[in-house]
């Protein structure tokens, strides 16, 4: 039998394709029948496929569009842009592609629509590749389990609900709880650590005002230049709303591929959902429960799939996604909550009542969870908080009892005093995230009950001075703590000395 | 209630009724009385367009032929070429506004080679 190379013919085929699409000239054709809402309802174009995209000729020039609905008749299609061009009659061609992203290094620093055109006034964005916005996730024999921390510099996350580079966090809350402010924090995190990982952030009909400002605060913070903001506004078509996440991933999956790590921040997908229905229902799909499509749930499944954690074998990289996803008045049982709490791996929950409590970041220990971050906590880290959950638990069950303060027994009155403690410790202002031997170190000292004697409100003074004081006097051990590795005995005998003679000064 | 059939249905079968030998003026009358009894008078123009795009399914292909210059006999035969059709009929029209070249517009199809759209393209492109 003759050899014949598999891979020279494959190309051959697909040379003899591009010759003969160049060759003919022939395009196929159909017209615009009804247009209005975005959509465009076009009749011919029988060879059209799902989410292809198709052009559309108007006056004022080319409106590009993709075809979600695909029907014996005709063919219902979003538009990218505005359609007050488009009129009944318009000729559309097939573009002959599916929809497609610039990826690459060149986006690092930039702020992009879900096209990948610049909206930061910069040039032009000229990367070499393209990225298919709708791909399908890596299959099971790709992945690793999650095993490397994504540390968010975040001191009530990083102890009780680690998370692993390749998880998918949700981050969910009512509005004005800190939710965004939890994924800057990480953002800014990757800069202060120089973890290397690429910060990818998708705003879904955010507003503009809060995107400047959230561009000004990274550029001053160091991190733009590890991260691509796709940028959409409540001003934008639904169809751009709908496709930033997918155009967003397929940015961060070319570091994913290409052994890096990226982190994505879908900001938020309550939006996007919304933005789904309202294309769906414009697009006749029979709405079901709270008015959305029977495919809600897929709509966000598929998107959350394509983050991982590769073998060895595909270069070890790995796509991180936090998630937002914003609650009416704490109801986590709602449609869209309760789909995405069951996709991802974890949820961190913030509460109201907490933040305007003065706790913050406003985290409930309660009702937050990492699934699958244990194997990837840090050692270091992990070593201290095995009984930071616990104690917070306990604490909030008896906190309705602290007023009673004397009436109590002993334990019941120190295990209210170590959650107060607890309490006070966690809250962490923004932009200000802690690196590993800061959180160690912090945590260890109430653990060990060195900070026992300090008055609950003077809690953060007296971390504060610890910190300044073993970075002073144990520079070359709090490096070494900062490594990750599981401290020495004698290290954290260390820590709880210094934090004794540290909590002297802090008792009334 | 019969269900609603599609264009692309009545199409077929009114394109399979002529070809097969039915007199060609009961057939059309025959589907003018059914949009009329249906309500669907609306959709005729789009009718016409289906009725096109099933006949050069099965061989019989209209098509328009814009030029800046009635057409040639040489440039009809390419024309014939190209459609690859064993019934072609061709409706031309000649317009000034194309500059040059030729554009021919087939059932679903389109051969834009004017002298009016490499312009356009030139000028969207800013060149």
């Amino acid at each position: 039998m003759a050899d014949i190379a598999v891979t020279e013919l494959s190309k051959e085929l697909r040379d003899a394709i591009a010759g003969l699409e160049t060759s003919s000239g022939l395009e196929t054709t159909g017209i615009v029948t009804r247009v209005g809402d975005g959509v465009a309802w076009i009749h011919g174009l029988r060879a059209a496929g799902y989410s292809e995209v198709l052009q559309i000729e108007t006056e004022k020039g080319v409106v590009e569009a993709f075809a979600l609905n695909l029907m014996e008749d005709e063919i219902g299609a979003v538009l990218l842009g505005s359609d007050e061009a488009v009129a009944a009659g318009n000729t559309v061609r097939l573009k002959g592609t599916i929809l497609e992203v610039p990826v690459g290094p060149e986006l690092l620093g930039r702020v992009v629509n879900p096209l990948g055109q610049p909206l930061d006034g910069g040039p032009a964005i000229k990367a070499k590749l393209t990225g298919a916005v709708e791909r399908e996730a890596i299959g099971v024999l790709g992945r690793k389990h999650v095993h490397e921390p994504m540390m968010t510099g975040i001191m009530a996350i990083d102890a009780m609900f680690p998370i692993g580079r390749g998880q998918r966090e949700l981050i969910i809350g009512d509005r004005q709880t800190g939710k965004t402010a939890i994924a800057i924090d990480t953002m800014i995190n990757q800069a202060r650590q120089k973890t290397g990982v690429v910060n990818v952030y998708v705003a879904i009909g955010q507003k503009l005002s809060k995107i400047a400002r959230l561009v000004d605060r990274l550029k001053q913070e160091g991190v733009m230049e590890q991260t691509i903001i796709v940028a959409t506004g409540p001003s934008d078509p639904a169809s751009l709303l709908y496709l930033a996440p997918y155009a967003g991933t397929a940015m961060g999956e070319y570091f994913r591929d290409n052994k890096q790590h990226a982190l994505m921040i879908y900001d938020d997908l309550t939006k996007h959902a919304v933005a789904y229905r309202q294309m769906s229902l414009l697009l006749r799909r029979p709405p079901g429960r709270e008015a959305f499509p029977g495919d809600v749930f897929y709509l966000h499944s598929r998107l959350l799939e394509r983050s991982a954690k590769l073998t060895d074998e595909l270069g070890a990289g790995s796509l991180t996604a936090l998630p937002i996803i914003e609650t009416q008045a704490g109801d986590i049982s709602a449609y869209i909550p309760t789909n995405v709490i069951s996709i991802t791996d974890g949820q961190i929950f913030m509460e109201t009542d907490l933040f305007y409590q003065g706790i913050r970041p406003a985290i409930s220990a309660g009702l937050s969870v990492s699934r699958v971050g244990g194997d990837a906590q840090t050692k270091a880290v992990k070593s201290v908080s095995s009984h930071l959950k616990l104690g917070l638990s306990q604490f909030r069950e008896l906190a309705s009892f602290a007023q009673f303060g004397s009436d109590l027994d002993a334990e019941t009155k120190a295990q209210i005093d170590r959650g107060q403690r607890l309490t006070e410790l966690l809250k962490q202002p923004q932009y200000q995230p802690m690196s590993v031997w800061e959180q160690v170190s912090s945590i260890h000292a109430v653990d060990s009950n060195a900070f026992d004697a300090v008055a609950v409100r003077r809690i953060k003074e007296a971390q504060e001075a610890l910190l300044t004081r073993l970075w002073t006097d144990h520079k070359d051990d709090m490096k070494a703590l900062n490594k990750g590795d599981k401290p020495t005995e004698q290290l954290l005998k260390l820590i709880e000395k210094t934090a004794k003679s540290v909590a002297k000064g802090f008792e009334e | 209630m019969p269900a609603r059939l599609s264009r692309r249905k009545l199409a077929g079968y009114a394109v399979a009724k002529i070809l097969s030998g039915s007199p060609k003026k009961a057939v059309i009358q025959e589907l003018a009385a059914y949009l009329v009894d249906t309500g669907r008078t609306r959709e005729t123009e789009l009718v016409v367009r289906d009725l096109e795009e099933a006949l050069a399914a099965r061989g019989v292909v209209i098509a328009n032929v814009v030029t800046a210059h009635p057409l040639t006999a040489s440039a009809k035969a390419e024309v014939e070429k190209l459609a690859g059709a064993k019934d072609l009929q061709l409706r031309e029209t000649v317009d000034p506004e194309v500059l040059g070249g030729i554009r021919i517009e087939l059932p679903g199809q389109r051969f834009d080679g004017t002298i009016r759209r490499k312009l356009n393209a030139l000028k969207a492109n800013k060149v």
